[in-house]
Order: C-alpha cells, then sequence, then structure tokens
C-alpha cells in the first residue's frame, strides 16, 4: 500500500505542476490594456510613434530614395529589382518596396491613432501636456497621410485605431478631397496646440510649415503663401548651404528626422559607392547633374564627384538626420504660391527665389515672366531639395512629368495599391496595374 | 543468594538474548539474511554417545558461546542422541541433532533460534531462452495455472516464482512465442525454450511511451535499422534517415556542413505553423529548429546536428494518427522516436570505427570569363546606342580574368573517429560512446567539428526495483560564411562578380571595385562560428508494483548553449563600412520535461491479452537569447566586441512556455489475432488562447492478423498477413509563444527616449491545429518473410489551421494569427524487402515508395497567400502548398528578342492579373532503393534515392542571366542569346532596361526537378574471424563508400536537391546561390574487440 501513496503522491504533485501553467506570461511585452494607461504610458507610446518614422520603409530610406529614384532625379545602379521597377516607372503591385511603405506609414497611422484615443483617458496630465501631445500626434497623423495621398491618390481614411481584427473590416478608399480636409484639421489643431520645442519632434512652427506645403497641393495658394511666410519670418536661411547637411541641427531646419546608431537609417549605406563600403544603389541621374548651374555652390554639397549622393554621410550606423521641413523649401514655396495667384506680385516671388540663389552663389534669376519663374522655382527646387523626397511630388503637384519622364503614362502617376492589400480587404486597385 | 544472583544474571542475559533476537528477527525480515553465511566459520567437536537433546544444546552454547532459544512444547528434549563429529560446521551438527525433531532453526548473529519445521517456501526458478538464437528472453510471463499467480523474466531471462506446492501446472507465454504448458511434477527448476510462433515476430518497434512487438502493431510505424548506416560518411540524423522509409520526404537543402535538413512525415500538414516532426529522444522531447541569430539564410543550422547518428540504436517514425495521437498536440507532423544505444550484460566489448575522406563540388558551373564578359557588356551598350565599353586592345590584353569560383572551391577533407565500449553484468549495464568528426565544407572558409560523449548507465536494486541514466554531451563547431541571401556570401559573390575583377589591388589588399563584396576577402577574413554546447541528460527509474504493474517515472533535461561568433574585419567590404563589424550572441535553450507513467500487461489464459497505460507529463521551456552588435574596431587583430568602440545593438530575449499532458494507452488482443489499440492525451499549453488551452486528442486501431486464422494456417507461402486500419486526431502547436494576446513591445525608441509600440491584435481563441488521420494498410510476409511488404494509404485532413491571416494593412497590422485554415494530404507509400539470394551469394533489396497529393482546401475569405519568397510561391485553395505562381512565358519573340508572356486575363495587356500557376515544387513521388550484395566477406551496397515530379524556381538564374540588368556576371548559358531579328533563341535579348520585364518571376526559370541519384555506394570486406583472432580482435571490416556519386537529372543549377530558404513551410523548391552538396569519398574501418 506504502507505492501506491507514494504513486497518489507523485500524481498530486503533478497535477499541482499542472496548475502553474496560467502563470506563464510574457516577458518581453506588455499586454495591451496595460499598456497605456497613465502619463508616463502617453509619453512611451508618444516615442513609439516617432519610431515609426525611422522605419526602413519611411525616412529611414525607402521614403528618401523612392520619390527621387521613380523621378529624374536617381537612377538604379544596383542589383535590387524592386528598384529596377520603380525607376523605370514600371511597377507591379507586388513591388515590395511599394508594399513597405504603404504599411509603414498605416503602422504610423495607428499608432497615432492609439495615442489619439488613450490621451483623453488619462487622468495624471495636465490637459495642456495633453492637448500637446494630442497635436503632436495629428502632426504626424496628417504628415503619413499627406504622403500616402500623395503616392496612392484616393486612400482609406482611419482616425480610430484598431483593437480587433474586426477593425480591419469595411476598409473603403475615401476621396482625395476627404484625406486633405482631414489633413489640413489636423494640422490646423496641431498648429494651435503643440507646445514641445524639443527638436527632432514635432513643434507648431512645423505644423505652420506642412500647411504651407499642403496648401500649395491643394491649390489654396493664399493660404500657402501666408502660412510659408509665418514660418519665414521665425526661421533663418541657413547661411552656408553645407551645413545643412554637416551639423545636426542647422537653424533653418524646422523639423528632421533624429537617428542614432541604434537606430539608423541606411541612406548613406545605400548612395555610397561600393569601394567605401556602400550598396551604390541608387546614383544622380545625367540630368540632375546638369541641372545645376555653374557656379551652383549645392552641387559638391549634394553631389561627390564620383556621382554618388553626398548629402547622407554615416555609412556605417547611419545617424544622419532626415530634413523634411526646412525653411529653405519656405521661400520657394512662397514663391511659387505667389506666383499662382490671381493677380500675383512677380517681384515678391522673384526676392524668394533670389534668397535661394544667393546663398547658392548664384546671380539672380534672368526669369521675368511669370511662366518663367514658374520654371525658375521647378528648377530651384530640383537642385536645392534633391535626396529630401520632393521631385516626384513637385512633378506631379505641377503636372509636369512628361515634360521630364516622357514614357510616363498617366496610369502610372499613381502608385499601385500593394497587391497583398487588394487581396486583403479587397480595396480597389488604381487603373494600370 | 548466590544461587538468586546466578538467576538473576541469567534473566538479564535471557533479556539480552530476546533483544537480540528481536533484533535477529527484524533482520530476518528485512534483509533475509542466509542463515549459513555466519555458522560457516564456527566448527566444533562433539563426542556424545548418549546425551537428551537438552544436554545437546547446552553442550553446543559452552563449545561455540552461542545461545540456543527455542520453546519446550516444539522439542522432544529427552530424545536421545548420538553424535560424535569432528571438526564440524555447526549447522551440520545442528541439523543432525534436530534431524528426529519437527523443528528447523536459524543462526543468526550469536543466536541458534529454533523454529518449527514448516514446509519449506517452494519457489521455481529457471532461465527462459530463444530457440533461434539461444538468447535469454526477458518479459517473458510465467504463470501458476491453479492461482493465477505469476512474474515475468528479468534482462537475462532468469525469474523465480514462488509455488504453493511443486504439484502444480505452468504456464509460460511470451507474445509472439509459442505458449507452454508445464506439470512440475515435484521439479523446483525449470529451464525452457521457447520458440518462436511465426518467424520474426521477436522484432520489437519502439512506440510511444513503450515498445510493442511488430507484428502486433496496429498504427503505421517506419523502423530504420542503425547497423545499415555504418558505411555511409552521415554526420547528420535526418540525412540517415534520408530514402529508407517510406512515408518521409527529407530533403537536404543545401551542402552547409551541420546545415539544417527538412523533414516532412506524409508531406506538409501546416501553412504557418511549422511542419518539423516531433523528435523524442529515449522518452525526452527534444529541442530541434535554428536558434541561430546570425542571419544566414537557408543555411541555418539545427539543434539536430548535435545528435550523433552512432549512439543510436534505432529509430521509430510514427505515421498515422494511432501512432502519433498519444503526443497530442505535438503529433500531427508525424513524431520520429530515438532510442540510444544500452549496455549489454555480456563480455565487455569495444568497437572502434573510423573512416576518413574527401568530399568535392558535384557540378561545376560556368560563367563568362573576362573576355567573354567584355565582349557581352560591349554588344549590350552598341546595341543600346552606346559606345563599346571597352577596346579591343583591352579585351585582346586581357589582364585581369579571375575565376572566381575557382578561388572559393576547394577539395576538402571530411573524418570521423567513433569508439564505443559496452558492457556489464546482470545487475548493471553501462554503455560508453565518443565520436570526434571533422569536415571542411568545399566553400572555403566553412568546416564543422563535433565531439560527442555518451553514458548510458542501467542499474537494476533488485526484482522489482531499476534505474537508468542517460547522459549525452556534444560540442560542435560550425563555421560559417554568410549565405545567399546576403551580398558578403563567398559563393553567390564567386557566381556573379564578373572575372573582370582583381582579387587583389597592387598594394596587395583586396580589390572591392566590382558591384559585389570581393569573395575571398569575405571566404578568408571574415569569421562566422556557431558553438553549440549541448546536453540532455535523462534519469528514470521504475518499479514494479506487482508483476504486470510498472510505475516509471522520468526526468529529463535538454540544454542548448548556442554562442555564435561573427566578425568581419575591415579587409572585407562590409567590415570596411562600419571600420570593423562584430556581433556575439548567445542561445540558451532549457527544456525540462517530467513524466510519470503506470503500466499494466496483463494475459488472460493467453486469450485477452491487455496492455494499459496512463501517464502524465509536464515540460518547461525556457529560452534567453543575447544579442550585441558592435562596430569600428582598432584593427584586425581585435575581433571580440571588448575592443569595438559603437555598440550599435544589444539585446536581452527570455521566453517561457509550459505544456501539461495526461495521456493513455490501451491495447487489447484477442489470442493475438484481433488487435484494438486506443490511444488519448490531454495536452495544455501556455501558447494558445484562454478560450481554449486544452486540447483533447484520441485514436483508435484495428488490426487483423489474417495468418492466425486457421484458414491460412495451412497456406505455407504466407507466413504473415496483418490488415491494419486506424482513425484519429493529432494537433500542431508550432507557433511562437503568446500570438492570442494584444502585446505592445519594448524598443520603439526615438531621441534616446524608450518608447513603446502595438506588436499584435488579440485572438482569445487560438487553439490547436488539428489533423485528422485515416490509414488502412497491410502488412504481408511470404516465404518465411522473405519477401515483405507493407503498404498504406493515409487521408490526413487539418482543420483549425493556424494561419497567419492577412488583415487590411491600413489597420496597422499585416496578419493576426487565427485558426481558419484546411488542409489535406492523401497518399500511398510502400516498403518491399526482398531476400532475393541466400547463399555463399547474398542479395537483398529494399524499396520504398511515397506518393503524397498535398491540397489547400480552405483559406482565410479564400484570399491567397502569394508570392513568398524568391520563386514566388503561393498558398491557394484547390492547390498544394508553395506552387510556383508567375507569368507564364511563351518564348522568345524573333522578332524583338522579348519574351512573350501569356495573356490569361484576356484583357489584351499583361499585367499582375496574367500571373498563372507556372510550376509545383511538389514531388509526384519520391523513394528508396537499397540493395546489399554479399560474397563471402564482400558486400556491396547501393542506395538510390529519388524525386520525380517536382519543379524547381532556378532564382540564381534571374542574376547569372539577367542579360544586362543587374551588373552580375553570366552563366555561358547567355552565349546562345538572341541578337538579330529572325534569331530562333531561347535566351531573349540582352537589355540594361527591360523595359519588357524579361526578368520577372516567369516559367522561364522554372525547371524540371526530378532526380535520380546514386546516394551511396559503398564496398566492404570483413575478414573471417579466424583470421583476425590471433589479432585479438573479434571483428574487423574495412570499406569505401563514395556519396553522391552520380545524379540523373535535367535540372541545370548545381543541385537538385536544394532550398534556399531550408526548413521553411512555404518557401519550397527554389534555389537562390545555394550552397550545393559534395561529393564524398571516403575509406573506413569497423573493428570490434
Amino acid at each position: 500500500m506504502n507505492t501506491l501513496k507514494y504513486i497518489s503522491l507523485i500524481l498530486t504533485f503533478s497535477l499541482l505542476m499542472a496548475c502553474e501553467m496560467n502563470e506563464i506570461t510574457p516577458t518581453e511585452y506588455v499586454a495591451a490594456d496595460e499598456a497605456i494607461t497613465n502619463a508616463n504610458g502617453v509619453k512611451k507610446a508618444v516615442v513609439g510613434c516617432y519610431d515609426a518614422l525611422q522605419s526602413q520603409s519611411y525616412y529611414g530610406r525607402n521614403m528618401i530614395i523612392v520619390p527621387d529614384l521613380v523621378a529624374d532625379n536617381l537612377k538604379e545602379s544596383g542589383t535590387l529589382q524592386e528598384y529596377v521597377e520603380i525607376d523605370n516607372n514600371r511597377m507591379l503591385a507586388d513591388n515590395a518596396t511599394v508594399l513597405g511603405i504603404w504599411s509603414s506609414l498605416y503602422d504610423a497611422i495607428n499608432r497615432a491613432n492609439i495615442v489619439l484615443f488613450y490621451v483623453p483617458k488619462v487622468n495624471d496630465m495636465a490637459d495642456d501636456l495633453k492637448n500637446n501631445y494630442l497635436g503632436e500626434m495629428r502632426f504626424l497623423r496628417a504628415l503619413h497621410y499627406f504622403n500616402l495621398v500623395r503616392l496612392f491618390g484616393k486612400v482609406p481614411l482611419r482616425l480610430t485605431p484598431a483593437f480587433n481584427p474586426t477593425d480591419a473590416n469595411n476598409i473603403k478608399r475615401n476621396d482625395v478631397s476627404e484625406v486633405y480636409a482631414a489633413i489640413i484639421d489636423d494640422l490646423l489643431f496641431a498648429e494651435a496646440n503643440i507646445n514641445n520645442t524639443v527638436r527632432g519632434r514635432a513643434t507648431k512652427q512645423s505644423a505652420t510649415a506642412l500647411l504651407a506645403k499642403v496648401y500649395l497641393t491643394t491649390g489654396q495658394y493664399d493660404l500657402a503663401k501666408q502660412k510659408a511666410a509665418a514660418v519665414i519670418a521665425q526661421f533663418p536661411l541657413e547661411s552656408n548651404y553645407s551645413n545643412l547637411f554637416s551639423t545636426e541641427d542647422p537653424a533653418e531646419v524646422i523639423w528632421s528626422v533624429k537617428f542614432n546608431a541604434q537606430d539608423g537609417n541606411r541612406l548613406a549605406l545605400y548612395f555610397a559607392p561600393t569601394g567605401m563600403g556602400g550598396r551604390n544603389e541608387v546614383v544622380p541621374t545625367n540630368e540632375l547633374n546638369a541641372a545645376f548651374e555653374s557656379g551652383d555652390l549645392r552641387k559638391n554639397v549634394s553631389i561627390a564627384s564620383e556621382n554618388y549622393v553626398l548629402k547622407y554621410k554615416d555609412i556605417a550606423t547611419g545617424t544622419d538626420k532626415v530634413i523634411v521641413l526646412r525653411n529653405g523649401e519656405m521661400y520657394l514655396i512662397r514663391a511659387e504660391a505667389e506666383l499662382r495667384l490671381a493677380s500675383p506680385d512677380l517681384s515678391l516671388a522673384t526676392a524668394d527665389i533670389n534668397a535661394i540663389r544667393a546663398r547658392a552663389g548664384l546671380a539672380a534669376t534672368a526669369a521675368s515672366t511669370k511662366d518663367d519663374l514658374l520654371l525658375a522655382v521647378e528648377k530651384e527646387r530640383r537642385v536645392e531639395l534633391a535626396f529630401e523626397a520632393q521631385r516626384w511630388f513637385d512633378l506631379v503637384r505641377t503636372n509636369r512629368i512628361t515634360a521630364y519622364l516622357p514614357s510616363v503614362t498617366a496610369n502610372q502617376i499613381l502608385f499601385p495599391i500593394p497587391l497583398s492589400e487588394v487581396q486583403a480587404s479587397g480595396l480597389e486597385q488604381n487603373t494600370g496595374y | 543468594m548466590e544461587k538468586d544472583k546466578n538467576v538473576k544474571i541469567r534473566k538479564i542475559k535471557k533479556l539480552f538474548m530476546i533483544m537480540k533476537l528481536i533484533t535477529a528477527l527484524l533482520l530476518i525480515g528485512t534483509l533475509q539474511i542466509s542463515a549459513n553465511t555466519f555458522s560457516q566459520d564456527v566448527r566444533l567437536s562433539l563426542n556424545m554417545k548418549d546425551g537428551s537433546l537438552a544436554e545437546f544444546f547446552k553442550e553446543v552454547e559452552l563449545k561455540t558461546n552461542y545461545s540456543i532459544f527455542y520453546k519446550n512444547e516444539l522439542l522432544d528434549l529427552s530424545q536421545k542422541l548420538q553424535i560424535v563429529v569432528k571438526d564440524a560446521p555447526l549447522a551440520e551438527v545442528l541439523t543432525k541433532a534436530l534431524a528426529g525433531q519437527n523443528a528447523s532453526f536459524k543462526i543468526i548473529d550469536k543466536v541458534i533460534v529454533i523454529t518449527p519445521k514448516t514446509v519449506e517456501q517452494l519457489t521455481l526458478t529457471g532461465k527462459v531462452i530463444d530457440k533461434e538464437q539461444g538468447q535469454p528472453l526477458p518479459g517473458v510471463s510465467i504463470m501458476i495455472q491453479e492461482t493465477k499467480e505469476g512474474t515475468i523474466t528479468d534482462l537475462d531471462g532468469n525469474y523465480t516464482l514462488k509455488l504453493p506446492s511443486t504439484d502444480v501446472t505452468v504456464v509460460f507465454s511470451f507474445i509472439g512465442y509459442k505458449p507452454q504448458t508445464i506439470a512440475l511434477a515435484g521439479k523446483t527448476t525449470l529451464n525452457v525454450t521457447m520458440e518462436e510462433e511465426t518467424k520474426g515476430l521477436e522484432e520489437v518497434v519502439v512506440v510511444g511511451y513503450g515498445a510493442q512487438n511488430k507484428k502486433l502493431i496496429t498504427g503505421s510505424i517506419g523502423s530504420v535499422n542503425m547497423a545499415d548506416n555504418k558505411l555511409a560518411p552521415n554526420q547528420m540524423l535526418a540525412s540517415s534517415l534520408q530514402g529508407k522509409t517510406a512515408g518521409v520526404l527529407i530533403n537536404q537543402n543545401s551542402g552547409t556542413p551541420g546545415g539544417g535538413i527538412s523533414v516532412r512525415i506524409r508531406g506538409n500538414s501546416s501553412v504557418t505553423a511549422g511542419n518539423t516532426p516531433l523528435y523524442v529522444i529515449d522518452g525526452i522531447p527534444v529541442t530541434t529548429g535554428d536558434y541561430s541569430q546570425v542571419s544566414f539564410s537557408g543555411q541555418g543550422i539545427n539543434a539536430l546536428s548535435d545528435l550523433n547518428p552512432n549512439e543510436i540504436e534505432s529509430i521509430s517514425i510514427l505515421r498515422d494518427a494511432a501512432a502519433t495521437s498519444i503526443y497530442g498536440a505535438r503529433g500531427s507532423n508525424g513524431v520520429v522516436l530515438i532510442t540510444t544505444k544500452k549496455g549489454i550484460s555480456d563480455k565487455t566489448r569495444v568497437e572502434f570505427s573510423a573512416y576518413t575522406g574527401l568530399q568535392s563540388q558535384i557540378k561545376p558551373f560556368e560563367v563568362l570569363n573576362a573576355r567573354q564578359f567584355k565582349e557581352f557588356k560591349n554588344e549590350l551598350v552598341v546595341s543600346e546606342g552606346g559606345l563599346p565599353i571597352y577596346s579591343q586592345e583591352n579585351i585582346d590584353k586581357n589582364e585581369v580574368d579571375v575565376d572566381w569560383l575557382d578561388q572559393i572551391l576547394r577539395v576538402a577533407p571530411i573524418s570521423n573517429y567513433d569508439i564505443s565500449v559496452s558492457g556489464g553484468n546482470a545487475k548493471t549495464k553501462v554503455f560508453v560512446a565518443g565520436t570526434i568528426f571533422n569536415q571542411d565544407g568545399i566553400v572555403l572558409g566553412t568546416s564543422y567539428k563535433r565531439y560527442n560523449g555518451r553514458v548510458n548507465l542501467d542499474h537494476a536494486v533488485n526484482d522489482k526495483l531499476k534505474f537508468t541514466t542517460k547522459y549525452a554531451l556534444s560540442f560542435s563547431k560550425n563555421k560559417r560564411v554568410e549565405g545567399d541571401q546576403s551580398l558578403n556570401g563567398p559563393l553567390p559573390n564567386a557566381m556573379t562578380l564578373p572575372s573582370i575583377y582583381p582579387i587583389y589591388r597592387a598594394d596587395g589588399s583586396y580589390d572591392e571595385s566590382g558591384p559585389y563584396a570581393n569573395p575571398v576577402a569575405i571566404a578568408t577574413e571574415a569569421s562566422n562560428e556557431a558553438n553549440s554546447y549541448r546536453n540532455i541528460t535523462d534519469l528514470a527509474g521504475e518499479y514494479i508494483i506487482v508483476p504486470g504493474l510498472v510505475f516509471k517515472t522520468k526526468l529529463g533535461i535538454d540544454y542548448l548553449n548556442l554562442n555564435e561568433h561573427s566578425y568581419d574585419p575591415v579587409s572585407t567590404r562590409q567590415g570596411a563600412r562600419y571600420k570593423g563589424a562584430g556581433i556575439e550572441s548567445n542561445s540558451n535553450v532549457l527544456n525540462i520535461i517530467h513524466s510519470d507513467l503506470l503500466t499494466y500487461t496483463k494475459s488472460f489464459a493467453n486469450t485477452h491479452n491487455l496492455d494499459v497505460l496512463l501517464g502524465f507529463s509536464m515540460e518547461n521551456y525556457r529560452r534567453v537569447s543575447d544579442f550585441i552588435r558592435g562596430s569600428d574596431f582598432p584593427s584586425e587583430e581585435f575581433e571580440y566586441l571588448v575592443s569595438a568602440s559603437t555598440i550599435t545593438s544589444a539585446q536581452v530575449r527570455l521566453t517561457e512556455r509550459r505544456l501539461n499532458s495526461y495521456f493513455t494507452s490501451v491495447n487489447y488482443n484477442y489470442k493475438y489475432k484481433y488487435l484494438f489499440t486506443f490511444n488519448a492525451r490531454y495536452d495544455g499549453s501556455s501558447k494558445f488562447g484562454e478560450n481554449n488551452k486544452y486540447g483533447f486528442f484520441p485514436s483508435a486501431s484495428l488490426g487483423w492478423r489474417v495468418s492466425e486464422e486457421e484458414f491460412l494456417k495451412g497456406v505455407k507461402s504466407i507466413s504473415d498477413l496483418k490488415f491494419r486500419v486506424s482513425y484519429g486526431l493529432s494537433g500542431n502547436d508550432q507557433i511562437p509563444d503568446f500570438r492570442s494576446l494584444a502585446l505592445y513591445a519594448g524598443g520603439g525608441n526615438y531621441l534616446g527616449e524608450s518608447g513603446i509600440i502595438p506588436l499584435q491584435l488579440p485572438n482569445p481563441d487560438l487553439k490547436w491545429e488539428s489533423t485528422s488521420q485515416f490509414d488502412a494498410g497491410f502488412d504481408l510476409g511470404l516465404f518465411e518473410d522473405r519477401i515483405t511488404l507493407s503498404v498504406d494509404v493515409y487521408m490526413k485532413k487539418t482543420t483549425d489551421m493556424l494561419l497567419s491571416r492577412p488583415i487590411s494593412l491600413t489597420s496597422g497590422y499585416s496578419s493576426i494569427t487565427s485558426n481558419m485554415g484546411e488542409l489535406s494530404n492523401k497518399g500511398i507509400e510502400f516498403i518491399l524487402n526482398t531476400i532475393n539470394i541466400q547463399r555463399t551469394f547474398s542479395w537483398s533489396t529494399t524499396l520504398n515508395f511515397s506518393a503524397n497529393r498535398n491540397e489547400v482546401l480552405k483559406l482565410y475569405n479564400h484570399q491567397p497567400i502569394d508570392n513568398v519568397g524568391r520563386g514566388s510561391n503561393r498558398v491557394e485553395e484547390g492547390e498544394p502548398i508553395g506552387i510556383f505562381y508567375g507569368y507564364l512565358s511563351l518564348g522568345v519573340d524573333p522578332s524583338t528578342g522579348d519574351l512573350r508572356f501569356k495573356d490569361v486575363s484576356g484583357d489584351g495587356q499583361i499585367t499582375s492579373a496574367d500571373r498563372t500557376k507556372i510550376g509545383d515544387p511538389n514531388p509526384l513521388f519520391t523513394g528508396g532503393l537499397t540493395n546489399n550484395l554479399g560474397y563471402k566477406g564482400f558486400s556491396l551496397n547501393f542506395f538510390i534515392q529519388y524525386s520525380y515530379g517536382n519543379d524547381i524556381f532556378n532564382g540564381t538564374r534571374r542574376y547569372t542571366e539577367s542579360l544586362g540588368l543587374t551588373p552580375d556576371n553570366q552563366s555561358i548559358a547567355v552565349l546562345d542569346r538572341w541578337k538579330n531579328p529572325g534569331d530562333r533563341a531561347t535566351m531573349p535579348r540582352a537589355t540594361s532596361t527591360d523595359p519588357n520585364g524579361n526578368n520577372r518571376i516567369s516559367s522561364r526559370f522554372i525547371e524540371d526537378g526530378s532526380y535520380l541519384r546514386l546516394k551511396n555506394v559503398s564496398l566492404s570486406y570483413s575478414f573471417r574471424p579466424e583470421t583476425i583472432k590471433r589479432m585479438r580482435i573479434s571483428s574487423l571490416r574495412v570499406y569505401c563508400t563514395v556519396q553522391n556519386l552520380y545524379t540523373f537529372t535535367k535540372y541545370t543549377g548545381m543541385d537538385p536537391e536544394v532550398n534556399y530558404a531550408g526548413d521553411s513551410n512555404l518557401i519550397m523548391g527554389t534555389d537562390f546561390f545555394t550552397y550545393p552538396q559534395a561529393r564524398t569519398v571516403t575509406f573506413g574501418v569497423n573493428m570490434g574487440i
């Protein structure tokens, strides 16, 4: 009978061990409903929203490379087939780079939506801090949608977070105008409520600057001029163009995305020649090289004599900041907005163009008519803002693609909705893909 | 007074004696010390002519100083005795004196106890041996027919059975042997020779939580005899199983030394959860899989590589639900049961084996030389309106022409030394083994070294209690080079770096001017070490509570430490970028398992035979891993991270999980003729959602041994025939932990501040994948089993398939893990063993054949899982997993030199809607054929492995035949490209922009991957025992083996047994600069002392 006693003892022990199973909980993660319950949680989740910007599909690489590659500033020289498709304006719907941009943008949007959802529910936080966070999140969300709508056209507008798988159902594409309305709404709130001044994070001025860009895109030139002027009043123009890329926080920069060795970008790596350990994946086109007037001080800052992009330098750890908004662009926005007004003041526009040219060591522009001045702005934007995620958007906005890329068809102006998105949600594909 | 004192002393003396007696009696009861042992030494002389027994006792007490204790009423003390002895043993004297009394005695310590003479406990002892082999038979049941009491023989065939009298009948029975009924008629020893009922019945096969006679098994189990592998230099467990049994598809994937091998039992049962079988070594489910944290894509490693095939005695592969459901939630993919060798209770045997050999590339890969490359480039540029890049003078001079593949490929040595000792006695048996294995890879910079040690110890405390401990230790060092997916792999770079770039610059440093990093620099300078330390310890106890009822308990520990060290010095391109880049990582994986089993075996008059098992087990898994990456080292000499100036990443991770299980198995048969088995397991895992923590997996199977029926007994030619049928459920839990929970992760940092980010959406209903399987088969033996055939057909259906269900990316998430898919595997498999000739010349053949049809039945919303991997594998309903999906090439248009693609959608243009099924990586059938020919001491063994009907996507060609789109060197196949309108070419035109998308994923790159491979050919000679006796060795064999001697295939790549993504579920049959297998020639010797 003793034996049976022992056996029952062992079985009891075993059963007791069995009960412990439910105590196994994640050690590396925290449950979602415990993550954001107080001021600290909000603070950490806000940081997580900025982290989204560092993705290699976003400002960590592709959001900088793709707008110049699909346009005429960069060309593929490496081995990435998906870049070849982009370079040749022959993207297929399964292009992995396009998929990456789409998903990282919506991931970033969801992160912002989550914070926007939780902030009002937190008790241990002052209202102005709450509003600041709401403002920062709405600034980021506006930026993400601005990038989306410019690449893909009609996109689903999601202003609430997804908590359950069912929240991913019934997705529809919203009209471009609805998306822009939401962007402007977010940015106006951000402009009114952000009081953050930490560089690398959204500020009141960054909201204003982005508004200027958005208004220019939506054709609200009066407002674009107004917002650009408001920014210009508060920021200088860096006297030395090269300072913009050799120092971390040039005064001209309104907002940049920051990187460090632990969260590096891959820009310098993709640009640098193989001899330096880079991938030389994309190089400046001959056309871009030719677009610089002789004596343009910006050329040697932007492109190395061996023809590779110089604006990003840290090949090993990718710590270069990525400038998203800077005052130089505001001058060109103000000039363009002015020129596109019903009755433009050409001298104001000329002054803004010349301010940018003067810094580049160039004489005043020879253009004197409205049309010539618009062309001058177009050219200045191309060289001033090369490799800063502008060129494709400029050509699309001004409907000037065919002037530079004659083979591009109307259908190729919008990127394809990624195949996996179409398959998962049945979202309508852009024409031609 | 004096007398009183004496009385008192006597009384005290008596008290002492009583105490002594009590002690003595206690000792009798516990230790059963035999009286004789003590009394042996005491001798005495007596000269008693006519004394009484009382006087005799006094005399003895006096002469021996022993006390005698007795009850008066027991003895006739007045009986007269006549004892005259000289220097006789005490016991003998006592026996004489008590001869006329109804009493006997015991001597304990210095006390002689006279006890009533009882009928001495009668026992029957003896040994049971097998008639055929003359070997002892353990586990034979012996039963007294009258009382139904019984026992079983121990490991040496010995038994002891208590008898009520010697006038009883005893029945000896053992599965597969003819039972014997013997009337004792007074005998107390009985040695029995058991005769087999049918030949071959003795083969015992390891099954889940036990062993079963092969002839009585109702499930589908393949067993592999490891003795056959003695001649093949297979240092990987899985590769030694390749082609050896039906229903198992083993793909080597690559030739990386120590690399992972994919094993599929009866097809892929899952799309996203793992498809690897459960491996159980001596009852311990072991850690498998790739724990490497340094990415090597398909050339991963596998924890299974730590095991030494030389220590393995047998392997059972559990295929159907009847066999696997006892492993419950982990049984769906089949189970591989591995049993290591045991000691023997015989003469100590020492075995030594060694081999050494060379490996070389099987098939060359030819690329353009410098002249051809320059001409190709010139033609390309000119055709696009440019000026030639290279002048004719430059081409003719041809200063630099590097054969990069020749630079990094080599003939590499392989060797193995193995020693084992086994021995022991009836109580304790030991097996000790040690192995050193050394392999250099055919790609420069790769090697694999492994040291294994093992001690298996069995100790029987007594007839009832037994302990076993098994202790295995291994260390391996795997030096690898970066793989195909990286831009820094020596092999892909050597295949694609044009020959026009020199290896070295003028100053002797490596030239890095080419589009890809210098492969010689990487292979020579970079280090990538994976050091694996592994210990598997097994402590087990077994106690026979009553005959037939056994309690077993086990504690198993499987500990794996994988340390990886990686360093790219500045002399490599990658290292230059970071001024030296280093990684140091460790993965510590600890799996502790505890199990308790209660088994009951009972045979009711050999008619109703019952085997019952009840069990509980608990597994606790814990993995701690760290990963540190740094850059900027002072110089090449400083290889370790302590010298790095920047730590770019440092992570530590911990994850735990637990599995609790209750299981049972009931085997019943009627007269060994009608067989029934029921197995079930109730599994609970921390991996699953709170609504579905536990799952239940039952199975039932029936067997009918037709050959035991009277109507077949007369048919001499049929020696065995059994029909089997089974149905049951098993599960699959191979998904990452905590997928059921909504979680936030850390690490979303910005501006040096820590941040959190959402990780996944919740699914509280997450549960096991469940696979139901129906199996029907038969086992046939003809002509005394000279021909045996096993045939199985099966239908396997996986439901609640765990799918990473794609959801709209606009939610911020790409997918959630949920149970929603269904797929099926249907198949047929057979194994045919024939002994063709069995004389001085012998010839035997084993042929196995497996055909599996996989079909995906249901995916979420019918959405295909598309565009996976380099070859665009796809999962869609109505098709097998992993079909190749892309554009259908209609060949080169002679007028343009561009490919024409099929307009599947018929809309007049080629868009993504025109993608279609262009190939299938799943073979129609696979198998192996082994032939053994023997003549006197010589034997020739050849093993052929085949796979038919599978396609390969040759992704390498997208680069080596990119025709100018990429800077890669081209294979010589491009010389036959389209050049002028009207050319009828298979290769499209050269173009640097490829506006037509000739290079897209299309059927252009799909090839027939069928092959028939002469995997092993070995010729050996065994010396005759008489010849080698003088050298004091008992056996000696020398052999030569060639592995991968020849492969018949249409595949144009280096090796058809390929998959760059290794053990991936969905990426199948895709070649992408994959490390090819080598041809190996080895010479070896096996010696026994």
